[in-house]
């Protein structure tokens, strides 16, 4: 009988693996703004309609310039915001309706990590609290193995024992450590790290990815990794989305992606990444800033900046398809 | 040179007496040239920048020699200070929101730049205002001009900064993390017009900053700082080729350089300046310790071609 009972687990598990613990359908987000107190509502497309999934064990990178709506995405899949309309699906089901013990069973397996650990931490709090609260709040571990549990955490993320410090009392980096030990605290199968690396110095940064990259070989828990900085995207996600206002304008493995970009957009944001060529200038290949996602240009919202923008652009608004092989929106790629 | 630091030491005033946070910095800018200085956060390379202006919290003071054009900075009245600063040096900052007036119009600001050291009319320099914002590119400049800094974007904002820096034709623009704030397709922008300004208008950049990046493509000679000390100097081809002194390397081996390339970070974090170990600085982070490193601070001793380092082994130090 038992042993019956593990086989339908570990089958159930199978199928778990191949369907994406995450997937995300025409996800949109709008804010009314009002810029003064008589003016009339405007919407700001923060999130306009974009598709992605994620799978077991893969980490999956949103990148794009300030204002291009990646940080929205890690507050609408944390259910921290609630979507205008598409809808997000966890494990098959539509979060937008969950409640009581089913939101409970979500919020522990949906993790964040902030950009800035100095803002990220209870100052009054020490570690100790820091870390067992989440596991007091989803009743994971009995309350005297708290210690020990905690402990662990501090030694998974390369940290001693601090039990009784506060979190003035770490560098950034450090901060950071403890952030990461608290998400995975509550061992979740998903982790939003929204910018995790942009507030620490680069010796820093380096010694987090190399955290980062040792938890997702032991543990294979899945990330979606927001970020600016395309060399450290290149080296840590396996799948790439790259965001201009507020749409995913490609989509595609790492690989590929960095070695043949599709979109103009990708193509210019990778050429305007420094590289460590000496003298080697880069051109600054694109002109003009991003538009205000107040007021999205017509068809591509990238045709005022493109540099091979034709005839369709400013009119017929290009999809993420994927007639090329590669999902692309663009009208250089797929038929209009 | 146009510029040249000799033995410039930086103190903090503390209760238990002065502390010194930038130790023994040399350096030189030439004239027309642009000086790279890198380092992480704390390392003293705003310090070194403040000093220069001459705008260093009332806590903290600089001893040594800031020679500009053969005068000593540091032996200027406030008055002879005043006189030099915007007009002969000139700085950007990292952070163009905070350094601009919220509640002044673009033009204004730029405008009491001009006033304050030209003899002009307000229309002559009304005028004045407007070949500046044209000379950084911001589109539309008779409607921008009129603009509150909330109204524009950073890069706009920056691009702001770098007008009134460049307003009354300084010979050093010091450029403290200018593009930091900014994204990548901007960040270009913005180092190229730097790079247009300084060749229209022979002028000399200090450029400061954290990311190696921007240093390779635009510096011409490097500084890098570390727990307030250069630690390496060289020319920018040399540096990159063949660094020297372990945090340098440990430095660019902290940066990702594609897929399944491992990264090999520099272990512990920066100690705080009242915390520095005994003799070199970096020797309880480096991998190439001996016994030596502890015993007593090395020099930043020549090795090479304008190469300098900081270290009694650098000889032995491989790249790649």
């Amino acid at each position: 009988m038992e042993v019956n009972e593990e086989l339908t687990q570990e089958q159930a598990t199978a199928v778990q693996g191949a369907a994406p613990i995450i997937e995300v359908r025409g996800l949109t987000k709008h804010f009314a703004v009002k810029s003064g107190p008589f003016s009339p509502v405007e919407w700001l497309r923060a999130v306009d309609g974009i598709d992605f999934s994620v799978g077991r064990d893969t980490v999956l990178a949103l990148v794009g310039e300030s204002g291009c709506g990646k940080s929205t995405v890690a507050r609408l899949l944390l259910k921290l915001l609630e979507p205008t309309s598409g809808e997000i699906l966890f494990r098959g089901k539509d979060i937008s309706n969950i409640a009581g013990d089913e939101l409970k069973k979500f919020r522990r397996a949906v993790q964040i990590i902030f950009q800035d650990p100095f803002a990220s931490l209870n100052p009054r709090r020490n570690v100790f609290k820091t870390l067992s609260e989440p596991m007091k709040i989803h009743g994971l571990v009995e309350p005297d193995l708290y210690q020990a549990r905690v402990i662990e955490l501090l030694g998974k993320v390369g940290m001693g024992d601090v039990l009784d410090r506060f979190p003035h009392e770490f560098s950034g980096g450090q901060r950071q450590r403890i952030c990461i030990a608290r998400a995975l605290a509550v061992s979740p199968e998903l982790i939003v790290a929204d910018e995790p690396l942009s507030a620490l110095d680069v010796s820093i940064q380096a010694q987090i990815l190399n955290l980062l990259q040792e938890l997702r070989r032991e543990s294979g828990i899945s990330f979606v990794f927001i970020s600016h900085d395309l060399r450290v995207v290149e080296y840590f996600s396996d799948e790439v989305g790259v965001m201009y206002l507020g749409k995913i304008v490609e989509r595609a493995p790492a690989e590929e992606l960095f070695r043949d970009p599709r979109h103009p957009y990708t193509d210019v944001l990778l050429a305007s990444a420094p590289g460590l060529e000496p003298g080697a200038k880069r051109k600054a290949v694109l002109g003009g800033e991003v538009p205000s996602p107040i007021n999205v240009p017509t068809g591509c919202s990238f045709h005022p900046r493109c540099p091979k923008k034709f005839d369709p652009c400013d009119k017929i608004v290009p999809v993420l398809g994927s007639s090329s092989g590669r999902a692309v929106a663009c009208h250089l790629w797929n038929p209009y | 040179m146009l510029l040249e630091a000799r033995g410039l030491n930086i103190f903090l005033k503390t209760s238990s007496g002065p502390l010194n946070i930038v130790s023994d910095v040399n350096l030189q800018i030439p004239r027309g040239g642009v000086f790279g200085l890198a380092g992480e956060s704390g390392c003293g390379k705003s310090l070194t920048a403040l000093a220069m202006m001459g705008i260093l919290p009332q806590n903290i003071h600089a001893e040594g020699e800031l020679l500009y054009n053969g005068r000593d900075l540091l032996k200027l009245s406030e008055d002879e200070y005043r006189a030099l600063r915007g007009k002969e040096l000139a700085m950007v900052f990292q952070e163009p929101m905070t350094s601009l007036n919220p509640v002044l119009r673009v033009d204004y600001q730029v405008r009491e730049m001009i006033t304050t050291h030209m003899d002009v009319t307000k229309k002559e320099a009304d005028g004045m205002v407007l070949d500046l914002l044209k000379a950084v590119r911001i589109p539309s400049p008779e409607k921008r001009m009129r603009e509150y800094p909330h109204q524009m974007s950073g890069g706009m904002r920056q691009r702001v900064m770098i007008a009134m820096a460049i307003a009354c034709g300084p010979k050093l623009l010091i450029a403290d993390e200018p593009t930091t704030a900014l994204d990548v397709t901007i960040e270009a922008q913005i180092l190229e017009l730097m790079d247009n300004l300084r060749k229209e208008r022979d002028m000399s950049v200090l450029l400061i900053t954290h990311d190696l990046g921007v240093i390779a493509e635009n510096a011409e000679t490097v500084g890098i700082m570390y727990a307030g000390r250069i630690v390496e100097l060289a020319g920018v081809k040399e540096l990159f080729d063949s660094p020297k002194h372990p945090y340098t390397v440990g430095l660019m081996q902290s940066l990702p350089k594609g897929r399944g390339k491992g990264l090999k970070p520099i272990r512990g974090t920066v100690p705080k300046p009242g915390d520095l170990p005994p003799g070199c600085k970096f020797s309880n982070r480096c991998d190439y310790v001996a016994g030596g490193c502890r015993k007593a601070e090395p020099e930043l001793r020549l090795i090479g071609d304008n190469h300098r380092v900081r270290c009694i082994r650098a000889e032995e130090i491989e790249w790649k």
